[in-house]
């Protein structure tokens, strides 16, 4: 294995590796194109450079088209921009959509996945006029500063533009390099000028930095980590300082002033230039130069190859025309495994592991000697941990296997437990890019700290090498690394996969680590048949078969959204596939509007009443109305003939032309058999439309509520105006209001308010509407009693005017107690009559409102005609007022004894209790009233 | 003082605080999302149930420095930020409306911030009203989910108090918080492996709690605390709740009204001034009132003075202390003591009270011995419903009397139910020709259309279900709650869980108003093992009343769960507590506008 550690740079105590991860087929010069590539291990963008002179004669060198390559260099795609203006930039998303910027300001932003349908925006007009300076893409935002100097951010998630203040550059002066970021929710504008100055713009403000006096700044870039600045002055001295460029951490003189194609991070702790015709024992060749701390550097040299660097968290990669290398740092594990002449115990265990498969006695021994010194755990852990880090499938077996063997000899389960907080993989270099976020953790689990023993590391880890090495498969060509993978997660993985249109491998991980996003798959996969040009009738059938087969036939358990499915379906055009694959979806919340607006209004009423949720109920029934800009339509003319009819019958004597009518036809064929709606609409229509709630409900046979409408709009007659007919109307709401604000300065002037007389003939007329109602069907009950409010409020007017009393508002009772007690007994008498009040209950009003204004003597007087209720009323009504003395008069009119007794008893007039009880043999009775008088 | 139910160490369900809590936490995160000082509009159903969950205190710490009532009056304060908590009702959208365009036009000098939370959730419609009030705009439009409150460790309330009114104008929105109060509930204490269902509206909010374990999956893993749930649609039994309750919590319903577990007494009863009224929560913190409030009152009398004896016995033994131990545990025991005594005057107040109301009062005990004569004998009540009216008794004694006889002796003849109606639209005013109509409507008050027509059969019931009991003293019946009547309700709830429903279909469904009774079971993932550790524990089984649920049928449930060979403890959940007045009143028609 010495061959591998020799193929390593030392720079100061850290090693570099750099090795190929796939052989390119592609034989692309990129000197001639523009490339962006994806962060972790992600396509890679190109376009011709509209600068440089082409020679060849290949498609790919002709035409205006980004093309877009995986890795491992398979052709994925392609846009074509031969109708747009330049292209001024590209980058990319952190979820793999590539932005293309356009000279005019446009930006596009396209889906992998779905590359004919980008998200379009622009950065307006004050860019298109002004022209694109310069640009700068990050995943987040995109930045231009216009030709006048004015700055634009657009940002991707919020979708706005943002411009920041215009920034002063004396004439003659170019832009030089370009660097943004945002840090803690703050922008950062790098921006270096010819004028050897170097301005740093924020929200705040700008303010000029001053480290590199009498030195125009060339490249600048950020480290991934965001903790590092690095730049390359026009003098070829690089720099590296903190972010807040308050500390130079390193300073390399190049001692040359070729300014490189590319100043680019190689993870957070190296970087790379790339310097094109560097001169090399007399001749010209390409040079990779990786500068590490303290000043030590590398030198790789390529001839005539050009090349391509891109970032990652961990290292950087390369590609040149025929292969996609990775350079990174190698991580400890893999120094101690590997390093030449180590004696490790994880190196010993690593080789004797191997050789322990051939029968070698010896290598027993040593492992052996590796668990007397307590090592194995130790050293176990390693080999794991190398083999995640290792890109070389026959190693990272070897590095496995000797792990299994090892781990079988860790005894206890304590021994094997391990804090995956205190395992320091990576060295930081400069200062302490603390890495902490690497854990190795179950994907299932949601605490992510707790130890996990060494069996369960071996387990998961070799999962997640399984994974990786499938993705690293030039076929699917994503060369990610372990920290990559650790740093985005595997939910993220999932994603990048499905732009990558790998539905099938995504499921299988997503069965493999048993993930939840398994649903999804199965949708994106879904989304994506729909999209394609099968027939309905095929891509139905086979979504459900997938889905039977995969999420199993129980409705409940398999919880998949059919809703999203339909949503594509719909979108796409697909119709009848949509509404089949909405029947199954369970959430009635998301299928009651998709439905809905698939104008399948039956249907998502329907669902809605199903789920039992009213207010889907209401957004159905309110879609409707809106939709069809609803009202029920009053019939011009309306004489009682017609008011009989219902509206099936309504129908035929309708004219065919009457659209109105055909309208609610229409809604009551959608509301027929579905009372649970009606009564919401009747409802609804209470509180906001009674002109329309009355044809419903005429239109439903149910006049004597049509009638007991009229009758609730009598009650809503005050003397300040009521419209409940149109309360929904916010223009006549607003009216209302300034109605009643001029109510309150009426006060003054009487005139202008409605009298009681014009408020009570108001609710007449209401009231006989109501009763023409009523006795149109046959309601003889209701109309009998509307016709007495009739008179009621007629009298009530009469008396009123007699008395300066309020009587409007009382029953029948009421006033005719009131009558009796304002001493008008004689009118009490005539409206009794008129009113028809039984005669029973009249005497009881009468006896009840003498007692209570305490006319006694004519109560007495009125005792003296015979009584219809007999003559106990009248002592109750006394007792019930605390005339206890006059009730003893009525008392003994009673003949019932025991009754007698009572009342006497409650006068406590306890002789005449006593005499009567004697009567009744009852001695309980009588011992009752003893112990009362008592008391 | 505080008055809302300790739930330490909850007495059936150790952790039901939990729900308390949540909901309290909830409150706290939208207050403190909403920087600075601010007032709080509440719709007046509202005040209280926020009452239970946090203490005023708690919102000033929260900087509200003002609490309004929402009606039409417009609210003047110089507050810059209020936050209306309402209902969706589209009578309250009318409401907030007017309160916005007051803000924008009349305080123009002070634009105010205004957030609306709607409770338990925003509607389709309230938005739409909203936006056609021109209004949407003017307010943050967020949702507060308030729903399951616990009144007691075995009574929880979403506080839905028009809930039934809504169902006789044929809304019935609350299902959907019944069934999601519930879901929530399964969240806390596991999947409920049992659903049971007795009426239309049970079946629908036992349908859609089993929709919403579909929608918004829950962990299946917890051991269930809730072996069953029953829901018990109101309509199933009207008869209950318009008989006059006899137990001593409900006997303070109908004389004083209890809201949300507080009662108004008179200052005297507390020992504070006569003039004023004075605020005393009824639950079971009050450790003499939990021994009462099941009592059927004719035993209360005897089991208060023996407490008295007992307990002014153990305040006078500090005479006869003399060893020191002896004193240090007499101290021990004093804070207890002091409490104690305290709830017996109070106690003893509210029983002289309501003994001087009823005993004294040929009335009460007519109204009593009339309802009993109607449940027993059949008795046609008409003469004394007349009476009742002529004297202009208040209306609500008079429909409940209406009600009672219609529904037990299968509804009244055409010409007295003419007359009847005639009667009372004379005396007490022509407005309650919807309340008739409303009554008429849900079937409480109904001429009769011949036999067949009416499915409601009482006097079957009365057989099958064992309702009357003439020596409940004796047997401990939960009869006792009426004096010899128990609930058709909780019957059911007795039945489902002795010999179960099957087999009921003919002798009790088929003479229910609807006759849809079910049952549903619910799988969840534990192991056998698991499961059978679960069943040697005492199971609780949650009885949802859907429309309302009286203190009397609560208080038959604890008899009912204390009764030997019953191994079942009950929990009950509720829309709103009701009493025959409250149910009366909600079919009366509100001319608010």
């Amino acid at each position: 294995m010495t061959e591998k550690f020799f193929s390593w740079s030392k720079l100061q105590e850290d090693y570099y590796t750099k090795f190929e991860l796939y052989n390119l087929e592609w034989d692309l010069d990129l000197d001639i194109f523009i490339a962006e590539a994806a962060p972790n291990g992600g396509p890679i963008a190109i376009y011709r450079s509209p600068t440089k002179i082409v020679i060849q004669d290949r498609e790919i060198y002709k035409g205006s088209n980004v093309h877009i390559f995986t890795s491992s260099g398979k052709r994925i795609g392609q846009i074509d921009c031969s109708k747009k203006p330049h292209i001024v930039k590209m980058g990319w998303t952190h979820d793999s959509r590539l932005i293309i910027l356009f000279e005019d300001g446009e930006i596009f932003i396209h889906p992998l996945d779905n590359l004919f349908e980008p998200e379009i925006h622009n950065f307006g007009e004050l860019c298109q006029q002004e022209g694109i300076l310069e640009s700068y893409i990050t995943p987040n935002n995109i930045v231009v500063i216009t030709f006048k100097f004015n700055i634009l951010i657009f940002e991707i998630e919020d979708d706005q533009v943002t411009r920041l203040k215009e920034i002063k550059v004396p004439a003659n002066t170019a832009i030089t390099s370009l660097l943004f970021y945002e840090l803690n929710y703050e922008i950062n504008l790098v921006i270096g000028l010819s004028n050897e100055k170097v301005l740093q713009i924020t929200r705040k403000g700008t303010k000029e930095i001053k480290l590199f006096d009498s030195q125009v700044v060339v490249k600048m870039d950020l480290s991934p980590n965001q903790k590092f600045f690095s730049c390359i002055t026009n003098t070829g001295l690089v720099y590296v300082t903190t972010e807040n460029f308050s500390n130079v951490l390193l300073q390399f003189d190049m001692k040359s002033s070729v300014i490189p194609e590319q100043l680019k991070w190689c993870g957070s702790d190296t970087i790379l230039l790339y310097l094109k015709d560097i001169e090399k024992d007399g001749d010209v060749e390409n040079l990779l130069l990786m500068i590490g701390r303290g000043n030590s550097f590398v030198n790789y040299y390529y001839g005539e190859e050009h090349l391509f660097i891109t970032t990652e968290t961990d290292g950087a990669r390369i590609f040149s025309r025929n292969s996609c290398e990775f350079v990174s740092q190698v991580k400890p594990c893999r120094i101690s495994i590997f390093k030449l002449g180590s004696v490790s115990p994880e190196t010993i265990l690593f080789e004797s592991g191997n050789t322990f498969l051939e029968k070698n006695s010896k290598a027993d021994l040593k492992i052996r000697k590796i668990m007397e010194d307590n090592q194995m755990h130790h050293a176990v852990t390693q080999c794991i941990f190398a083999a995640g880090f290792e890109f070389d499938t026959n190693i990272q077996r070897k590095l496995l296997r000797a792990a299994s063997i090892g781990k079988s000899y860790c005894k206890t389960v304590e021994d094997s437990i391990l804090n995956l907080n205190k395992f320091e993989e990576i060295k930081p270099i400069y200062c302490d890019p603390n890495l902490s976020h690497i854990h190795l953790h179950e994907p299932e689990s949601t605490n992510f700290n707790h130890p996990l023993s060494i069996h369960n590391i071996f387990g998961q880890m070799s999962k997640l090498i399984r994974i990786l090495n499938t993705i690293r498969d030039p076929d699917i060509g994503i060369p990610m690394t372990l920290p990559q993978f650790l740093h985005i997660g595997i939910d993220s993985l999932i994603e990048v996969l499905l732009k990558n249109k790998q539905y099938l491998i995504s499921f299988e991980i997503c069965k493999f680590m048993n993930l939840k996003q398994k649903n999804h798959v199965l949708i994106s996969w879904a989304c994506a048949l729909i999209k394609s040009t099968r027939h309905d009738d095929d891509i139905y059938d086979m979504i459900q078969k997938k889905i039977d087969i995969e999420l199993g036939k129980n409705q409940i358990r398999r919880s998949i959204s059919y809703y999203e499915m339909a949503n594509q379906a719909s979108s796409a055009g697909r119709k009848n596939l949509a509404i089949r694959l909405l029947e199954n979806e369970l959430k009635p919340s998301k299928q009651v509007p998709l439905f809905l607006r698939m104008n399948e209004n039956q249907t998502a009423l329907n669902k809605a009443i199903e789920s039992g949720d009213t207010s889907l109920v209401y957004s159905v029934l309110l879609k409707i109305l809106s939709r069809k800009k609803y009202r029920l339509h009053q019939r011009k003319k309306s004489n009682s003939q017609t008011e009989n009819l219902k509206f099936e019958n309504l129908q035929k004597s309708m004219s065919e032309n009457d659209i109105g009518f055909q309208q609610d036809l229409k809604l009551f064929k959608l509301l027929r058999g579905k009372p649970s709606a009606i009564d919401l609409l009747i409802g609804y229509w209470r509180e906001q439309d009674h002109a329309s709630l009355s044809i419903l409900l005429r239109g439903l046979g149910l006049f004597s509520d049509v009638g007991l409408l009229k009758i609730l709009e009598n009650f809503s007659i005050t003397k300040t105006l009521s419209t409940s007919d149109n309360l929904n109307d916010p223009h006549l709401k607003r009216l209302e209001e300034i109605e009643k604000s001029l109510d309150q300065l009426s006060v003054q002037n009487p005139e202008n308010r409605l009298t009681d007389r014009d408020v009570v003939d108001k609710k007449i007329l209401v009231l006989k509407e109501a009763s023409t109602i009523f006795s149109a069907a046959k309601d003889s009950f209701h109309d009998k009693a509307t016709n007495q409010q009739i008179k009621l409020l007629q009298k009530q007017l009469e008396c009123e005017k007699i008395t300066s009393q309020k009587f409007v508002g009382l029953s029948c009772s009421q006033t005719l107690f009131k009558l009796v007690t304002l001493n008008q007994t004689k009118r009490a008498d005539k409206y009794r009559k008129e009113l028809k009040i039984s005669e029973s209950k009249y005497w009881w009003i009468k006896i009840r409102a003498l007692a209570h204004v305490k006319r006694f003597n004519e109560l007495e007087t009125l005792a003296r005609s015979k009584s219809p209720i007999g003559y106990e009323p009248f002592a109750l009504v006394c007792i019930e007022n605390d005339a206890f003395n006059q009730a003893s008069p009525f008392i003994e009119k009673i003949s019932n004894s025991r009754r007698k007794a009572e009342l006497y008893l409650k006068t406590g007039n306890y002789t005449r209790a006593i005499a009567n009880a004697k009567q009744l043999n009852d001695p309980k009775f009588i011992d009752l009233i003893i112990s009362k008088k008592r008391k | 003082m505080s008055g809302a139910i300790n739930l330490e160490n909850s007495r059936i369900i150790k952790d039901l605080g939990l729900i308390r809590d949540e909901i309290q936490q909830e409150l706290f995160r939208i207050l403190d999302s909403i920087e600075g000082p601010k007032g709080i509009v509440f719709e007046n159903e509202l005040m209280i149930p926020l009452g239970l969950i946090a203490e005023f205190h708690s919102l000033k710490e929260r900087l509200v420095q003002n609490v309004f009532s929402l009606n039409s009056d417009p609210i003047r304060t110089k507050l810059k930020t209020l936050i209306f908590f309402v209902r969706p009702k589209m009578k309250m959208m009318d409401h907030i409306a007017k309160h916005l365009r007051f803000h924008d036009t009349e305080d123009k000098s002070q634009k105010k911030r205004c957030f609306i939370y709607f409770v338990p959730r925003k509607t389709f419609i309230c938005e739409k009203l909203l936006e056609q009030a021109g209004v949407k705009g003017a307010a943050v439009i967020r949702e507060f989910n308030l729903d399951l409150i616990p009144l007691d460790h075995d009574v929880l309330t979403l506080g839905l108090e028009t809930s039934f009114k809504e169902f006789i104008s044929g809304d019935t929105s609350s299902l959907y918080y019944v069934s999601s109060s519930v879901h929530k509930l399964q969240r806390f204490f596991g999947l409920i492996p049992d659903i049971k269902y007795v009426g239309k509206n049970g079946k629908i909010a036992g349908e859609m709690l089993l929709r919403m374990r579909r929608e918004s999956p829950i962990d299946e893993n917890i051991a269930p605390k809730i072996n069953h749930v029953i829901f018990i649609d109101r309509n199933v039994d009207l008869v209950t709740p318009v008989i006059t309750q006899l137990t001593y919590e409900g006997l303070i319903d109908e004389m004083y009204t209890i809201k949300h577990s507080y009662v108004e007494l008179d200052g005297s009863f507390l020992g504070k001034d006569n003039q004023t009224k004075e605020k005393y929560a009824l639950n079971s913190n009050d450790i003499l009132f939990e021994e009462l409030r099941d009592l059927n009152m004719g035993e209360v009398g005897p089991f208060l003075s023996q407490k008295a004896k007992k307990i002014s016995q153990d305040y006078n033994s500090r005479h006869d202390l003399q060893e020191l131990q002896e004193y240090k545990v007499f101290i021990g025991k004093l804070p207890t003591l002091q409490k104690e005594h305290f709830s017996l005057k109070i106690h003893l107040s509210i029983v002289e009270d309501i003994l001087n109301k009823t005993k004294d009062d040929d009335q009460f005990r007519d109204k009593i011995d009339t309802e009993m004569g109607i449940l027993i004998n059949n008795i046609q009540a008409n003469d004394t419903i007349q009476n009742m009216i002529y004297r202009e008794k208040p209306l609500e004694d008079v429909l409940r009397m209406l009600c009672l006889q219609s529904l037990v002796n299968n509804d009244f003849k055409s010409k007295s139910f003419d007359n009847f109606r005639r009667e009372i639209l004379e005396t007490y005013g022509f407005q309650h020709i919807f309340t008739l109509a409303n009554l008429e409507k849900i079937g409480m008050f109904k001429k009769s259309e011949g036999r067949s027509k009416t499915r409601f059969n009482f006097n079957q019931l009365k057989k099958s279900l064992n309702l009357i009991s003439e020596n409940f003293e004796e047997t401990k019946d939960i009869s006792s709650v009426f004096s010899g009547y128990a609930p058709i309700t909780v019957r059911l709830v007795q039945k489902a869980f002795s010999s179960g429903w099957q087999g009921l279909e003919d002798s009790v469904f088929r003479y229910l108003s609807d006759g849809v009774f079910g049952q549903f079971s619910q799988e969840n993932d534990l192991s056998n093992s698991e499961q059978s550790m679960i069943s040697e524990k005492r199971n609780v089984c949650l009885v949802f009343f859907i429309n309302g649920v009286t203190f009397a049928e609560i208080s038959a449930l604890r008899l009912l769960s204390q009764m030997q060979d019953h191994s079942l403890d009950y929990i009950v959940a509720t829309t709103h507590i009701i009493s025959g007045k409250s149910l009366i009143e909600s079919a009366y028609e509100n001319f608010d506008k």
